[in-house]
């Protein structure tokens, strides 16, 4: 007509008596949605990063309640992150891990070493970054980050996800 | 005990035992007896050890001297009855070749791990180990890390940045 | 692929996801086939297969849902009685070791943090005394006073994520949101308003500690104390006592007293078994000679025994820092250390003290430049898992996590 929708608008709720509430939405903004609310992550904890993730995960900082609930399979989960260095013998077993989880999937970088190889950068067996074996999504810095720093990473990737699917749009590598 | 009786009871079975204080007074050692005997009579001075009482093996490394051309392995043993009181004993190897000394792990379980990493990182063979493999690398990876003349090659992990590697 | 070895057909070829690689050695094992090469050689493939019309072979890890990190057990399996386990290392290895020979004295202090990262106080702490003993420095007394108090703290934090891990393994979760989720978290607070950090702490310096403490910390601490000693007795009533904690723990991965030392085995692992051995009691180092602590000593040398040594170490450990918090001096930190440039003159030097897992000790070699020449780190973690290979023969794959549990051990330490 000559409207043009240039903002992809929430749900908007009805209210039709006698039938209780009907919400409608775009199917982009609720698949999103319910992408990034139910982020579960590998429990992949390599090294010291992987006590703070334990501490996200611990009453303290409780990032269940954003919805990421700890899997230890990769078949269940869809979001890997990666705390603590990555060594060259350990290397291959990401990979392979990283290549069980169904799509979509994301990949959260913790910490010094698996962002850049961190304070082991000239050692003969760590890798320089987890980024030279799987594609990552988000990095935290910190040694370790503090686990508010993971949670602000899960934010992060849920900002991410947010304009992640366009409906009718066959995404290769979501 | 003290180390003239710890000497004694070595020289016993091992009469090429001497102690390292008067050997290089220039370096700074610490005050618990420091016992220097040749490589291939390592399995009787373990043996003699733990007869006298020492019966747990606390450590076991190995140091390169590049400037000397030798391998210095050191093994400390201590009693657990009165854990203050600990021997070292330290012997040397020549760098070249396949450097290798008996195994001690007949005498001290805790030898297996440790011998298998001395092997792992510096190249040292251990005759008469049980599982005479790699521990902490891989096998088939190229060279031993912590010797002096290591030179690292490069691999698909380290591709576009070889900042630092020794 | 079937061959006369296997008549099960075992999971195919892998198919290469990375890019291959031109020039250069490539770092990952082969693919292995035969059960020989399976339990006698390298392999990542997460296989099972069947050795015997019996046996069967079982891959724990390196990734698996306890929280021990990156450790591989390749478990020959009888139904589900281990016949024989062979621990695979290595997938932290960092090499720290020859790090060191590119650092200062200074700069290597937070890599010994990071190597058993539960504890880095008393990593810290050790590497220091191995310096300083080749420097021959004076601590001053209040430094001294204020390692104590935070090796002590961070063994009752160590302690404290044991306690609540070793009851997830078990199947136990809530003792965990107690232990880690509430007391540790205190500990950490603590730690932080003293040096900023929560984990790896870079704290004990070379001659001394880095910060004094804050106003008020005394206080909080002695208060914190308190608060501990009533959480054991809710650990008894939910944890300890449990009839079904018990009947996985008691009884299960029984270690010698003879077995126990001939494999080195040091900490609470050796006085479970009957061991009376503390570094602290019998060859003290740093002021722990003016404190006075009974030892915690048990002697059946299995599972149960093992947690149990180590919640009564934390009260031990309350014990200590009630007598170091009353008579803390007042004084200087930091002794006659030169800010930069810190040359040790030529020699060797070799400093153990009781950690948490064991008797964490740093052998160091100085030929008098800025750095060390060798430095070898005495990992306790490392030492007691080679008792895993004889212990886990003989129990059933739900022992093997128990058994594994009670070891407790840290891959950062056992790799380095």
């Amino acid at each position: 007509m000559g409207v043009v929708q240039e903002k992809i608008l929430p749900a908007t709720l009805y209210k039709v008596p006698g039938l209780g509430e009907i919400s409608m939405t775009t199917v982009d903004f609720f698949i999103d949605w319910a992408r990034k609310s139910s982020l579960w992550p590998l429990t992949f904890g390599l090294a010291c990063c992987a006590i703070e993730m334990m501490a996200a995960y611990g009453t303290r900082f409780d990032i269940n309640r954003f919805g990421v609930i700890p899997r230890p399979s990769p078949r269940q989960a869809d979001l890997m992150i990666i705390a603590g260095t990555v060594t060259k013998k350990m290397a291959p077993a990401i990979k392979k891990l990283y290549d069980q989880m169904p799509e979509p999937r994301f990949v959260i970088s913790m910490g010094a070493c698996s962002n850049c190889g961190g304070p082991y950068f000239d050692s003969y067996s760590v890798v320089k970054g987890v980024d030279r074996i799987i594609p990552v999504d988000v990095y935290i810095p910190g040694c370790p980050p503090r686990p508010e720093a993971l949670q602000n990473a899960v934010f992060a990737l849920q900002k991410k996800i947010e304009s992640l699917y366009v409906a009718g749009i066959k995404v290769k590598n979501p | 005990m003290s180390v003239t009786n710890v000497l004694e009871i070595l020289q016993k079975k091992v009469p090429e035992a001497v102690e390292c204080q008067n050997l290089d007074v220039k370096f700074v050692r610490g005050t618990d007896p420091q016992i220097k005997v040749p490589s291939v009579r390592v399995g009787a001075v373990a043996g003699c050890l733990k007869e006298a009482g020492f019966d747990l093996l606390n450590f076991l490394t190995a140091v390169d001297y590049l400037k000397e051309e030798r391998f210095e392995l050191i093994y400390q043993f201590i009693k657990t009855s009165d854990p203050a009181f600990s021997v070292i004993v330290k012997t040397d190897l020549p760098r070249s070749g396949s450097p290798s000394l008996p195994s001690i792990v007949e005498f001290y379980a805790a030898a297996d791990w440790q011998e298998r990493e001395t092997y792992d990182l510096f190249g040292i063979t251990f005759v008469g180990h049980p599982n005479p493999r790699r521990i902490l690398l891989w096998e088939g990876y190229p060279g031993w890390p912590l010797r002096k003349d290591y030179v690292h090659t490069l691999d698909k992990y380290d591709n576009g940045s070889e900042i630092g590697l020794p | 692929m079937s061959n006369d070895k296997n008549p099960i057909s075992t999971v195919d070829q892998i198919p290469q996801t990375t890019p291959s690689f031109k020039g250069g050695v490539e770092p990952v094992g082969r693919v292995n086939e035969t059960a020989d090469s399976l339990i006698n050689g390298p392999c990542f493939e997460t296989k099972m297969e069947r050795i015997s019309d019996h046996e069967m072979l079982l891959n724990m890890g390196p990734q698996h849902p306890s929280t021990h990190g990156v450790l591989r057990v390749v478990l020959q399996l009888d139904g589900e009685v281990v016949t024989k386990a062979v621990p695979d290392l290595g997938y932290l290895h960092r090499g720290v070791e020859k790090l060191a020979e590119h650092r200062n004295y200074s700069q290597f202090i937070i890599l010994t943090d990071r190597d058993d990262y539960l504890c880095a106080m008393l990593n810290n702490w050790a590497y220091c005394l191995a310096v300083e003993k080749l420097m021959k420095v004076e601590i001053p007394g209040r430094a001294d006073y204020l390692r104590v108090i935070s090796g002590e703290l961070n063994r009752i934090a160590s302690h404290l994520l044991f306690i609540g891990t070793f009851g997830i393994d078990i199947g136990a979760f809530t003792p965990f949101l107690y232990a880690f989720g509430r007391e540790r978290e205190m500990i950490l607070d603590l730690f932080e308003q003293l040096c900023g950090a929560r984990i790896t702490y870079n704290y004990v310096r070379i001659g001394g500690v880095s910060n004094d403490l804050p106003d008020g910390w005394v206080e909080k601490a002695k208060s914190f104390i308190v608060h501990m000693r009533e959480c054991l007795k809710e650990y008894d009533d939910l944890l300890s006592y449990n009839p079904i904690f018990m009947d996985r723990t008691k009884g299960v991965g029984v270690l010698s007293k003879e077995k126990a030392i001939a494999y080195g085995i040091t900490g609470p692992n050796l006085r479970a078994s009957g061991v009376n051995l503390d570094l602290r009691l019998q060859a003290p180092y740093g002021v722990y000679s003016k404190f006075s602590f009974d030892p915690v000593v048990r002697t059946n040398g299995d599972c149960w025994d093992r947690y149990m040594v180590r919640r009564d170490e934390i009260a031990q450990s309350c014990q200590i820092l009630d007598q170091a918090l009353g008579d803390l001096p007042a004084g200087d930190i930091m002794g006659k250390v030169p800010k930069a440039n810190l040359r040790p003159p030529v020699g060797e030097s070799y400093a153990q003290l009781e950690g948490a897992r064991g008797w964490l000790g740093v052998y160091l070699v100085s030929d008098g430049t800025a750095n060390p020449y060798r430095l070898h780190v005495r990992a306790p973690s490392f030492v007691n898992l080679a008792v895993l290979q004889e212990t886990l023969t003989g129990w059933k794959v739900a022992d093997v996590v128990a058994i594994l549990g009670s070891i407790d051990i840290v891959l950062g330490e056992v790799d380095r």
